[in-house]
């Protein structure tokens, strides 16, 4: 079949991001799926600290204890919230932990020729965003933060609760994680599909207008991270190839792709509550204009 | 256990589709087409999750599946299955690496081997690199984009693919310098020459080459080529191959038929060579020459033939049983389509003639 390259080309790009995410998903299922079935939900609530900031910088830290990446993480703070971890820990760790992990700041280190400036500025957008972030969700509870169709457990009850024996519970985690991915997993086919068309049919001389100033090329590079939705391990160095824009630009690509992209913001939509998954769209956006701006002002 | 309905029916069909698709494929298929090899592993492990989970809903309690769901999920396999963008000369036509990627380049007196991403990456620290007196053996593909003022410049490019085809940037370089006979775009060349810094920057919009949506050329430098090689000249020939530890039999007995000279030639051939374990003192061995077929054929290309013509005048029978193809009734275990003068499969047991 004679097929137009343009089409073949969509396929392709679409085809690899949709390859690229499914075992960190597939992971990140299975993940879910075992907190639910073995993680007893009191204890998760007894390890966080009373304070609203002092839970988001649990929730910050945990990100770089138990690294995660973006794909896999939403199935994860999902489960974990509606297994009792106050939501203001569970969203901070929720855009941390897909930047504070050890692979991604590794690769900003050799993108960006061995700058610890550059890879300490990433993880401190994570760090501000998820202090942020804890700041506005405050002291909400589950039933405020995830939607109402997320709140209820797909069996109904605690598995932690009663034993159901082996072949049961090891049926239960397999059953969870084949759900999450499939949910999970279609907001993916199509963050990876709208982000291929973007990549197919964007012209690329389109950005070039906006590289000789600070502030619009900050916004254009901000833009673009959400539209072609690049993996938070590969991001640093499609940020690094842009030679013709400042560092401050960088910066904000690699800050906030791995927050906010085509493929998160419909799983956020459907996890979240509205002001919730607002506020994932603009607390992380103003905090990476706001240091990125800084950056370029200041460098 | 309760019986499977309908709906745990079709989240088992999506799911076992995409981990058997994709675990398929990256064990068995061109896995490079989209994704950077260091990643293979991962992929499979993840392919590897999915497959239990689409047996694993069989047996729990039915659950609606949304609509979108089985919408989201069958229009990626449709697009997939009708794009075919995990199968060679049916994708987006440009693969980000070299054929042989990671082989030595050819030496020549006096030139470094060194990466263009290499040195656009130390170019953007210092300008040491375009001193224009060290002299570099640089890998790139051709292309010929519209901006290039003169006719005999070129620009080469470098793919850099970190994880996946999505992220695939390109760093380019203008080449100057008539080279004879002219690369033809898309061709792989090694150019030999020396980076210089240009009296005046020329700046260029990124343009886009297949499937590298993103390509920025370096205003301030430039190559000055003083010539170049096609990147097939690097590759190892069939009989650079079958000197290798599981061929050293069939390659004696090559040898000793004296054909072992005619696989370092141009060819191309493709080679059915047996491994050692293949061998027996028992069977009386088939003509070394049934081994050897002129013309290229890959693995995918032998399932559309029924018979090949052999270097000495037979003929094999090329047939699929089970889904798997045999030629002269042995099966392929390996297949190296990428060496500069034809193909190689590993088979056993040895080929039965006609």
């Amino acid at each position: 079949m004679d097929l137009p390259e343009s089409f073949r080309i969509f396929a392709a790009l679409g085809a690899a991001i949709f390859v690229e995410a499914l075992p960190f998903l597939a992971l990140g299922a299975m993940l879910s799926a075992l907190i639910e079935v073995f993680v007893p939900g009191e204890r998760l609530t007894r390890l966080v600290p009373r304070g609203v900031l002092a839970g988001g910088a649990f929730g910050v830290a945990a990100g770089f204890v138990v690294p995660t990446c973006e794909c896999g993480v939403v199935p994860v703070v999902r489960r974990l919230i509606r297994k009792g971890l106050p939501p203001r820990a569970a969203l901070a760790y929720l855009v941390a932990a897909p930047i504070v992990n050890p692979v991604v700041l590794l690769s900003t280190l050799v993108a960006f020729r061995g700058s610890w400036t550059m890879v300490g500025l990433r993880a401190l957008i994570a760090v501000l965003t998820g202090l942020a972030l804890a700041a506005v969700v405050g002291r909400r509870e589950v039933d405020q933060v995830l939607r109402d169709g997320a709140v209820a457990t797909s069996s109904g009850h605690d598995h932690g609760d009663h034993d159901h024996g082996g072949y049961s519970r090891l049926l239960a985690v397999w059953t969870h994680a084949a759900r999450d991915f499939l949910e999970m997993g279609k907001f993916l086919v199509l963050g990876a599909g709208a982000a291929a068309l973007f990549k197919t049919f964007l012209p690329p001389a389109a950005l070039a207008v906006f590289q000789d100033n600070l502030v619009l090329s900050i916004l254009a590079m901000m833009g673009l991270a959400v539209l072609l939705s690049v993996c938070s391990e590969a991001d640093a160095f499609v940020a690094a190839s842009f030679v013709a824009f400042p560092t401050a630009a960088h910066l904000a690509f690699i800050g906030l792709g791995p927050m906010v992209d085509l493929k998160l913001i419909g799983m956020h939509v459907a996890t979240f509550r509205r002001r919730v998954w607002l506020s994932l769209l603009v607390v992380p956006t103003v905090v990476v204009f706001v240091v990125s701006l800084l950056v370029g002002v200041l460098s | 256990m309760r019986s499977p309905r309908w709906p745990s029916i079709v989240e088992s069909v999506l799911l076992l589709a995409v981990g058997l698709g994709v675990g398929a494929w990256a064990l068995f298929g061109e896995y490079t087409l989209l994704m950077h090899p260091r990643y293979r592993w991962l992929t499979i492990a993840g392919a590897a999750l999915v497959v239990p989970m689409g047996l694993a809903v069989l047996f729990a309690r039915p659950r609606r599946v949304p609509l979108s769901t089985v919408v989201a999920f069958g229009a990626l396999i449709a697009v997939v299955l009708v794009a075919r963008p995990f199968a060679a000369g049916a994708g987006a036509g440009l693969a980000p690496f070299a054929p042989g990627d990671g082989a030595p380049l050819p030496g020549r007196e006096g030139y470094e081997e060194r990466s263009l991403v290499e040195i656009a990456r130390a170019l953007q620290a210092d300008d040491e690199t375009a001193d224009g007196e060290n002299r570099y053996a640089m890998a790139g593909i051709v292309a010929r984009p519209d901006f290039l003022e003169e006719d005999d410049d070129y620009v080469l490019l470098a793919p850099f693919m970190a994880c996946c085809l999505a992220d695939a940037i390109a760093y380019g370089f203008r080449v100057r310098g008539a080279d004879e006979p002219p690369p033809a775009e898309g061709e792989w060349i090694v150019v030999y020459g020396a980076i210089e810094a240009l009296a005046a920057a020329r700046p260029v919009d990124p343009f886009r080459f297949g499937v590298l949506r993103w390509i920025t050329v370096d205003p301030g430098h430039a190559i000055r080529s003083d010539g170049y090689v096609p990147f097939s000249a690097t590759l190892p020939t069939l009989r650079d191959r079958l000197a290798g530890e599981q061929t050293s039999r069939f390659l004696a007995e090559l040898e000793a038929a004296g054909l072992a000279t005619v696989l370092e030639g141009d060819g191309p051939f493709t080679v059915f060579a047996p491994i050692d374990a293949a061998f027996s003192a028992a069977e009386a061995p088939p003509p070394v020459g049934l081994h050897v077929v002129p013309g290229r054929y890959t693995k995918r290309d032998l399932y559309e033939i029924d018979r090949l013509g052999t270097y000495d005048g037979n003929t094999l029978e090329v047939e699929v049983v089970n889904g798997k193809v045999r030629v002269g009734g042995a099966r392929i275990l390996f297949s190296d389509p990428g060496l500069r003068n034809g193909v190689l499969h590993l088979v056993h047991p040895r080929l039965r003639g006609p």
